[in-house]
C-alpha cells in the first residue's frame, strides 16, 4: 500500500462524512448511549465483583464462648483454634473488650450502655482469620463441635447473595453486550450504507477500471471505524469523568465501601470500548457494501 | 489473443442467451458484434469483462482462461481491458480531467505518471481545451470522448465498445468512429457491438452476427447484412 494511495482513502472518508454530516452525527450519538449503557455495566458488574472479593478477603468468623467457660479451657480452646486447619490466625476478644468496642461504636451515643460495665451481657469470643474464603464454612463447622464454643458466625450469606448478584447480572450483561452491539453494528451498517449508495456510480467505474475489491472497501472501512472509535471515546469520557467524581466522592463519604481504582481499570475500559468500535465498525462497512461490489 | 471456445450462457431464469458461440480475435482486430436487440451481444461483452461466467465452454484472453479467475485475479483482468458504454458513465461531480485520471488514481498509478498521461489522452481526444469542464456542460460526442480516453487511461490491449455511438446522432458518432479507427491504427484491439448498420458497411471491418444466441456469420470486411 503506496503513502499516498492511505492518504486517498483519508480523504475520501474525511469527504464522505462531511457530506453526510448530519447521519454521522446521528450514528456517532447511537453509538455513544450505547457505549455509554455498556460501559455502565461493566463498571457495575465488575466493582460488584471487586467487593465481594474484598468481603472475602476480610472473611472473619466470630465464635462465642459459653458463659460458664473458664480461663484455662480459653487457654486451650485458643491453642486448638489455631491449629485448625485453614486458620489463619486467631484473635481472642473478652467481654470487656467487647463491650469497649460497641461503645466506640456507638460513638456519641455511649451513654447507652451505662451501668452494663459492672453486669455485662456480651460474651467472650475468638475471632479466627481464614486463610482463604473458601475455606469459611469449613472452619465454622469445627470450631462449631469444640468444647466451650456456643455459637459460631460469619458472613457467608452475605457473601453469598453478592455472589449471586454478580452473577446474575454478567448474564444480564452478556445479552445486553450481544444486543446493542447488533444494533450498534446495524445502525453504522445503514449510515455507511448511505454513502456507499451516493458512491455506486464511482464503485462501478472503479471496478471495470480494474480497482481491487480492498481499494474500494478501504474508505468506507475507514468511516465505519472511525465513527466505532468516536463514540466509543467520547462514551469512555463520560464514564470516565462520572466514575472519576463517584469514586472520590465514595472515598470521602462512603470509605469501607471498596471500588475498583481508577488506574489502571478504567483506562482499560475505555480501551476496550475502543477495541469494541472499531470492529463493530469494520463489520458494519464491510456489510454495507455486500452487493455493490459484486460487478 | 482472445478466444471464445464452445460458449454457452444459460441465466438463472433459463433464458438461453448464448449456444455454443466460438470465434477467435487476433491482436489489433477491429470486430464488429451486430444482431438485433437480445440477440446475446451484451451477453459476450459480460462474459469478456467477466461480470458473468459461462454455463459452459472457455473465453480465452492473453492465455489467461477468464471464466476461471478467481475474484482476485478479475481486477487485474479488467486492467487490460477498457470498457466504453452507450450511456458514457461519467461522474458528473468530476470535471473532464478528474474523471480520466480517476480511473489512473483507482488502480493506485502514482501522481506523477497521472499528470503526464492525462493531458496526452485529452489531446488524443481532441479536449484538452475542455479538461475545467463538467460532463453535463458537454455535448454527448464529447462525453463519450471522454469516456473512451478514461477507458484508454491504463493503456489497455483490448477496448470493449458496448453500442458506443448508440446515443448519438450521425455526424457525431463519425467522430467517435473516427477516434477508435485511429485508436485501432495504433495496435488496439477493438470489439464493439452495434446496431448502426449504415456505420458497419461504410467503416469495413470484421463482423460477427449473433442471432438467437448462435453465431450466424462471421466476415472479414463483411457488411452488416450480408
Amino acid at each position: 500500500m503506496r503513502p499516498h494511495t492511505i492518504a486517498y482513502y483519508f480523504r475520501e472518508a474525511v469527504h464522505d462524512m462531511r457530506q453526510n454530516g448530519a447521519m454521522m452525527f446521528a450514528s456517532v450519538g447511537i453509538t455513544l448511549v450505547m457505549f455509554i449503557i455498556l460501559g455502565f455495566f461493566l463498571l457495575v458488574t465488575a466493582n460488584l465483583d471487586y467487593m465481594a472479593k474484598d468481603v472475602e478477603g476480610k472473611l472473619e468468623i466470630t465464635a462465642y464462648v459459653s458463659d460458664q467457660t473458664g480461663e484455662e479451657r480459653i487457654a486451650g480452646l485458643t491453642q486448638e483454634i489455631s491449629q485448625l486447619p485453614g486458620v489463619k490466625s486467631v484473635l481472642f476478644v473478652s467481654n470487656t473488650e467487647a463491650l469497649q468496642r460497641l461503645g466506640e461504636r456507638l460513638g456519641s451515643r455511649k451513654e447507652l450502655l451505662a451501668g452494663y460495665e459492672k453486669d455485662n451481657p456480651l460474651r467472650h469470643s475468638f475471632e479466627v482469620f481464614s486463610s482463604s474464603g473458601d475455606q469459611v464454612v469449613g472452619i465454622a463447622e469445627r470450631l462449631q463441635k469444640l468444647e466451650g464454643i456456643a455459637d459460631v458466625s460469619y458472613g457467608r450469606e452475605e457473601v453469598e447473595k453478592l455472589i449471586r448478584m454478580t452473577q446474575a447480572l454478567r448474564i444480564g450483561m452478556v445479552l445486553l453486550v450481544a444486543g446493542l452491539s447488533v444494533a450498534t453494528l446495524f445502525v453504522l451498517m445503514n449510515t455507511i450504507r448511505l454513502t456507499v449508495y451516493a458512491r455506486r456510480q464511482e464503485i462501478q467505474i472503479m471496478k471495470f477500471v480494474g480497482a481491487s475489491d480492498w481499494f474500494i472497501r478501504w474508505p468506507f472501512l475507514l468511516q465505519g471505524m472511525l465513527l466505532g472509535i468516536l463514540g466509543a471515546l467520547v462514551a469512555g469520557g463520560v464514564l470516565f469523568l462520572i466514575y472519576y467524581k463517584l469514586h472520590n466522592y465514595v472515598a470521602v463519604e462512603i470509605p469501607f465501601l471498596p471500588l475498583l481504582p481508577i488506574t489502571p481499570y478504567l483506562i482499560q475500559l475505555v480501551k476496550n470500548l475502543v477495541i469494541g468500535g472499531i470492529t463493530i465498525g469494520f463489520f458494519g462497512s464491510m456489510m454495507s457494501l455486500g452487493r455493490y461490489l459484486n460487478v | 489473443m482472445l478466444t471464445f471456445d464452445s460458449v454457452s450462457k444459460t441465466y438463472k431464469n433459463q433464458v438461453c442467451a448464448l449456444d455454443n458461440v466460438s470465434f477467435t480475435i487476433e491482436r489489433g482486430e477491429f470486430v464488429y458484434l451486430v444482431g438485433p436487440s437480445g440477440a446475446g451481444k451484451s451477453t459476450i461483452l459480460r462474459l469478456l469483462t467477466a461480470e458473468e461466467k459461462p454455463t459452459s465452454g472457455q473465453i480465452i484472453i492473453e492465455n489467461q482462461v477468464v471464466n476461471r479467475l478467481r475474484r482476485s485475479r478479475v481486477a487485474a483482468l479488467r486492467r487490460r481491458l477498457g470498457v466504453v458504454f452507450q450511456d458514457f458513465r461519467l461522474l458528473p461531480q468530476k470535471t473532464v480531467y478528474e474523471n480520466v485520471a480517476f480511473a489512473m488514481q483507482v488502480v493506485e498509478a502514482s501522481g506523477t505518471a497521472i499528470r503526464d498521461r492525462v493531458p496526452l489522452l485529452l489531446e488524443l481526444v481532441g479536449l484538452k481545451d475542455r479538461h475545467e469542464s463538467y460532463p453535463n456542460q458537454l455535448s454527448g460526442g464529447e462525453q463519450q470522448r471522454v469516456a473512451l480516453a478514461r477507458a484508454l487511461a491504463n493503456d489497455p490491449g483490448i477496448l470493449i465498445c458496448d453500442e458506443p455511438t448508440g446515443n448519438l446522432d450521425p455526424a457525431t458518432s463519425w467522430e467517435i468512429m473516427r477516434l477508435l479507427s485511429l485508436v485501432n491504427e495504433r495496435g488496439m484491439t477493438i470489439i464493439m457491438a452495434t446496431h448502426d448498420s449504415e456505420m458497419v458497411n461504410r467503416m469495413k471491418h470484421r463482423v460477427i452476427v449473433i442471432e438467437n444466441g448462435k453465431k450466424v456469420r462471421d466476415r472479414m470486411e463483411g457488411g452488416y447484412l450480408n
